[in-house]
């Protein structure tokens, strides 16, 4: 490992604990370990919502493929966008009727405590399951970038993550999350200038070059899908299952009012665009400087890193690393704290009314199950091996796509949609997953994603559920929590004499 | 990559040796506080501009084939970098003075850059500006602090030098991109380590000058707290020229002002400092400070000497601070600080000023309040007091009616004596301290009334000492004393008895001392003897002299109770030599 490597990632690491140190100091309470207080500013959580978003699958993975695959690469990137810009029908009544966790916006709807049951277990799996592949994403990363054993990587990051939530939670998850965003945009831009320098300041010369190698061919589509339909099954469920990912959506919960939520949906997309945009240029870039393919870590995924390498040395290769460093550790940061809100909060806190008596407080609760979720994911990412991460992300993606999605939409835009629809929908979704993985694992055949089967089936089980169920949980007006506090007076009896 | 570092660390501490240096300057620490006036931006936008460029000139030049240059040039030679701390200032300022002062900052220094050329200027030109306006968003967004932390600020400054290494690689010529890239490699991590550092260090400079400013500014509002604590212990009761003159010395002494006038609507109470000579207490205000005072109500300042209208052509003050007292919403009178130089007055001073004249005014408001709640009083007490009389003044006359055909001429001096009694209680009852004398007439009227009617029962024993000092007692003091001795020391003795009233020297006053030879205080009454203040059980009259005694002349001059050694009461109360004439 090369000096400048070492410097930039421990100043990360540095940076990054002295938020958790900061965040820890003031003091905590459920109120904000889950949800900052909603104290952030629209532009802070935008920003937040950036660095929740842009996994390395993103930075990384987005850049390769575009580098490797061309037009089904940008697809892919344009994917993650457009799912972005979905998250606008959802944020602000999740905002509005969430507390703490996704568990909670949906319970404040119907008031069935079996519903919060399965969205939080629902939220558990999803969050969990997501931060399996993070997890080993990021050992590899560390492997390949810095020369470390895998195992030792994961535990690293793990350990890390672990101590960012335990110490500070919210309020540290989100500043480490804001600080990444920040200097993933500020280092692409600058690699793309960088690259606009080398290029003369003309996208032809880069589109030439980068298209030079295969003659062409990079900008035909179909050159990673065979068929529109398996191109369809990965990007649908890309586009929706980001509207179904808890991670993202309890970042609304942590500003004050639907001006502040409109205002970081508009700071998050202007960030967001820029950021896909610059990868696209990255992405090219590392195909027309010959970054991609063999020369870029073993499934060619280090393509922006390599990039580096070729415009500036080791030393800008080391702090595009150490951001890409950061960019992992905000990201399962964030999932560590959705899952902790789920385990801690929804089924421990809320459901089995746990720790009995009151003198243990929820807080302590919420710690020590961040720690053991921690452990737990650690551990599951250790005996994860490298090349089933990918399938396992868009499993992770379909699953929520199928299972939150459609049960989202409908709670906010559906009057007649009730509670038992709500379940028949997560099961089923679920189901069709769970059946399709199983089938899979038996056939041990590849075959195409089961994402749109798996989705149609979640949004059939909601509408079957809600008409073969209309009576028994119907959707009740929504309930201001005040309502009881603002009965009128009673008024004073009528004497008769 | 070691020896590069060490190197440009040795540079950036002799720019922090500097930059801690100027701040012992008070004037340059004023400057490190967020100016929000447009003319203070310029001036610290120009003041970091400064140490950027003295940063840049301490760099060392590092060519694009990497040679290291440790000798110093004016300028850098036109195919070498200047690798110096000159960002450090740029990053700083953004941190302090916000976006729009790093930015400015940055253009400046970014100018300079231009001037002195070098290989890729345009590199440090970009840098510099990016780097002020970036670190000003960035003191944005941490706005709950007013300084960033040295530790925070060492985490941004490192990412100025990788914005730096970056806009060289952007600005490389194509020709020279190995070159570039192998500079920016051998550059890159000692400017990170230098630069974080270095700004760090700078950082806690500012902060350790904003400690000590902040210092400055606690001790200053702990001197104006002192001063407005002992202002206001001599301002008790009313603006008058005895404490006028302890306020104006007081202030003379602490703020250090030319002169000090204290003066109320008309006239100076005192004048202290200089110009004494024809500043003197008892002339009338100055007319234009006069009319400041009136008309405004608000604090002024004077600049010139023609509008402080002094008439003497050689008075040494030269301006002044015209500060307004109020007293119940009414301009009462006002302080007016002199200086002897038209711009002598701080603006710390004026704002003390300020601030003291609003408390002394509330001050006197609180005195105005208190003397009312006196008057109230002591209205209330000689209503209770005339309650007494009409029994006294029915049974008189009766007397008289019987008199007037058995003994008309008796009858006649008793009307003249109830007139003059009258006169003197209707007296009692208009003013709130009178002369011994003129209470010993009233008292004496009583007692030929009193003889008159009891049919010289009573014997009438007047001691009153020779050449006593003028003293002042509240009036129909005495009198009731008196009757209290006629009505429970003699009504149970139908044979008559004995009343003597003795007023004598004691110390520099006088002691007033009713004794009589009935049966004396019953014991609940001499239990409450020792009090100062309070009821007197059984004795309307008596608790009621207490009170005015005590209300009028404080508390030593109490009425007193004992029971004699062979029987009968004394009370007794004790006037001072000069009372608190027209205090009360």
């Amino acid at each position: 490992m090369a000096a400048d490597d070492l410097l930039f990632l421990l100043t990360v690491l540095a940076g990054t604990l002295m938020i958790s140190y900061w965040s820890a100091r003031s003091r905590h309470d459920t109120d904000r370990f889950y949800a900052a207080s909603r104290g952030l500013t629209g532009v802070q959580n935008g920003l937040a919502i950036s660095g929740d978003f842009i996994s390395a699958a993103s930075f990384l993975g987005v850049s390769s493929t575009v580098a490797r695959w061309g037009f089904d690469g940008f697809l892919y990137g344009a994917s993650f966008f457009a799912s972005y810009l979905l998250l606008w029908t959802v944020a602000e009544s999740v905002h509005r009727l969430g507390r703490y966790t996704l568990a909670d916006a949906l319970d404040s709807h119907f008031r069935r405590s079996w519903l919060r049951f399965a969205t939080a277990v629902n939220t558990l799996i999803i969050s969990v399951a997501y931060l399996i592949p993070q997890l080993v994403a990021a050992g590899e990363l560390a492997q390949s970038l810095l020369g470390w054993p895998r195992t030792w990587a994961v535990w690293w990051i793990g350990l890390l993550m672990t101590l960012y939530v335990a110490v500070g939670g919210m309020v540290s998850t989100s500043w480490v999350q804001i600080v990444k965003s920040v200097l993933l945009l500020s280092t692409a831009a600058l690699m793309a200038l960088i690259v606009g320098a080398r290029t003369g300041w003309n996208p032809a010369h880069l589109w030439r070059a980068a298209v030079a190698p295969d003659g062409g061919a990079l900008l035909a589509p179909g050159r990673l899908y065979d068929t529109a339909w398996a191109s369809l099954s990965v990007n649908v469920p890309l586009v929706l299952g980001t509207m179904g990912m808890p991670h993202i959506l309890v970042r609304f919960l942590t500003v004050r009012g639907p001006t502040e939520v409109r205002r970081s949906l508009t700071t998050a997309t202007s960030a967001l665009g820029l950021f896909y945009l610059l990868v696209l240029v990255l992405g090219f870039a590392a195909a027309a400087f010959g970054a991609s393919g063999a020369s870029a870590g073993s499934d060619g995924s280090l393509a922006v890193i390599v990039l580096a390498r070729r415009l500036g040395g080791p030393f800008l290769a080391a702090f595009v690393s150490a951001v890409a460093f950061a960019t992992v550790l905000a990201v399962v940061t964030g999932l560590l704290i959705t899952a902790t809100g789920a385990l801690a909060h929804d089924l421990l806190h809320r459901t089995f009314a746990w720790p009995p008596g009151d003198h243990r407080d929820p807080l302590t609760l919420a710690r020590v199950c961040a720690v053991l979720l921690g452990l737990v994911a650690t551990m599951a990412a250790l005996l994860v091996h490298g090349p089933s991460i990918t399938a396992l992300v868009s499993l992770v993606f379909v699953w929520a796509a199928a299972t939150n999605v459609p049960v989202l939409l409908c709670t906010f835009y559906w009057r007649r949609f009730t509670a038992a629809g709500a379940l028949a929908g997560m099961a089923s979704g679920a189901g069709v997953t769970a059946g399709w993985l199983l089938l899979h694992a038996c056939a041990k055949a590849g075959g195409v994603s089961p994402g749109l089967w798996a989705i149609g089936a979640g949004a059939a089980g909601c509408l079957a559920g809600s008409l073969l169920w209309p009576g028994r949980s119907h959707a009740q007006p929504e309930r201001e929590p005040q309502a009881d506090a603002a009965k009128p007076y009673p008024t004073p009896p009528v004497g008769d004499g | 990559m070691g020896a590069l570092t060490f190197v440009i660390l040795q540079r950036s501490a002799l720019l922090l040796v500097a930059v801690f240096a100027l701040t012992r300057i008070r004037v340059f620490r004023h400057l490190l506080d967020p100016a929000d006036g447009i003319r203070l931006r310029w001036l610290d936008a120009l003041v970091f501009a400064v140490f950027a460029a003295a940063g840049s000139e301490l760099g060392l030049d590092v060519s694009l084939s990497g040679q290291v240059s440790h000798v110093w040039h004016w300028r850098p030679a036109a195919d070498a970098l200047r690798i110096g701390p000159d960002v450090v200032a740029i990053v700083i300022a953004g941190l302090l003075g916000g976006p729009a002062v790093g930015l400015l900052a940055g253009v400046l220094t970014g100018g300079w850059l231009l001037v002195m050329g070098g290989a890729d200027p345009w590199a440090g030109v970009l840098t510099q500006i990016l780097a002020g306006g970036l670190a000003g968003l960035t003191a944005h967004f941490f706005a709950d602090e007013r300084v960033l932390a040295p530790h925070k600020a060492v985490f941004v400054g490192l990412f100025a030098p990788v914005l730096y290494t970056g806009m060289l690689l952007v600005f490389t010529p194509p020709g020279q991109v190995e070159q570039g890239i192998a500079v920016v490699n051998q550059i890159g991590p000692p400017l990170v380590i230098a630069d974080s550092l270095a700004v760090g260090v700078f950082s806690a400079i500012v902060h350790v000058a904003r400690a000590e400013e902040e210092q400055a500014t606690a001790r200053e509002m702990q001197r104006a707290l002192t001063l407005v604590e002992r202002a206001l212990s001599h301002l008790r009761w009313q603006l008058d020229e005895p404490s006028a003159q302890k306020l104006a010395e007081l202030l003379m002494r602490e703020l250090r002002t030319a002169a000090v006038t204290v003066c109320d609507r008309q006239r100076l109470l005192a004048h202290v400092g200089k110009g004494a000579d024809h500043h003197r207490p008892g002339d009338p205000v100055p007319e234009p400070a006069l009319r400041m005072l009136l008309q405004s109500g608000e604090l002024r300042t004077v600049a010139d000497r023609v509008s402080l209208g002094c008439s003497r052509p050689d008075c040494p003050l030269r301006g002044a601070v015209v500060v307004p007292l109020h007293q119940s919403g009414e301009i009462a009178g006002g302080v007016i600080l002199y200086v002897s130089r038209a711009r002598g007055i701080r603006s710390a001073d004026i704002e003390l000023a300020r601030g003291l004249g609003k408390l002394i005014s509330r001050e006197l408001d609180v005195a105005a309040a208190e003397m009312l709640r006196r008057t109230i009083q002591d209205m209330r007490l000689r209503n209770l007091q005339a309650q007494v009389h009409p029994h006294f003044l029915f049974n008189t006359l009766n007397l008289i009616s019987g008199l007037v055909r058995i003994d008309p001429d008796r009858a006649r001096r008793l009307i003249v004596r109830l007139g003059q009694f009258l006169r003197a209680s209707l007296r009692a009852s208009e003013q709130r301290l009178v002369p011994l004398a003129e209470e010993l007439e009233m008292a004496f009227a009583y007692t030929d009334i009193v003889k008159a009617r009891f049919d010289d029962r009573i014997v009438f024993d007047w001691r009153i000492d020779e050449n006593l000092p003028s003293v002042l007692i509240p009036p129909g003091t005495l009198q009731p004393l008196v009757e209290n001795s006629v009505k429970h020391g003699l009504s149970v003795r139908p044979e008559g008895g004995r009343i003597q009233v003795q007023i004598r020297h004691a110390g520099t006053g006088v002691q007033v001392e009713v004794r009589d030879d009935g049966p004396g205080f019953p014991p609940d009454v001499l239990y409450s003897a020792g009090c100062t203040d309070g009821e007197i059980p059984g004795g309307v009259g008596l608790s009621i002299v207490r009170q005015r005694l005590v209300a009028l002349l404080g508390a030593e001059s109490t009425l007193r109770l004992a029971n004699g050694p062979h029987g009968g009461a004394v009370v007794w109360f004790h006037l001072p030599a000069r009372a608190k004439e027209g205090v009360g």
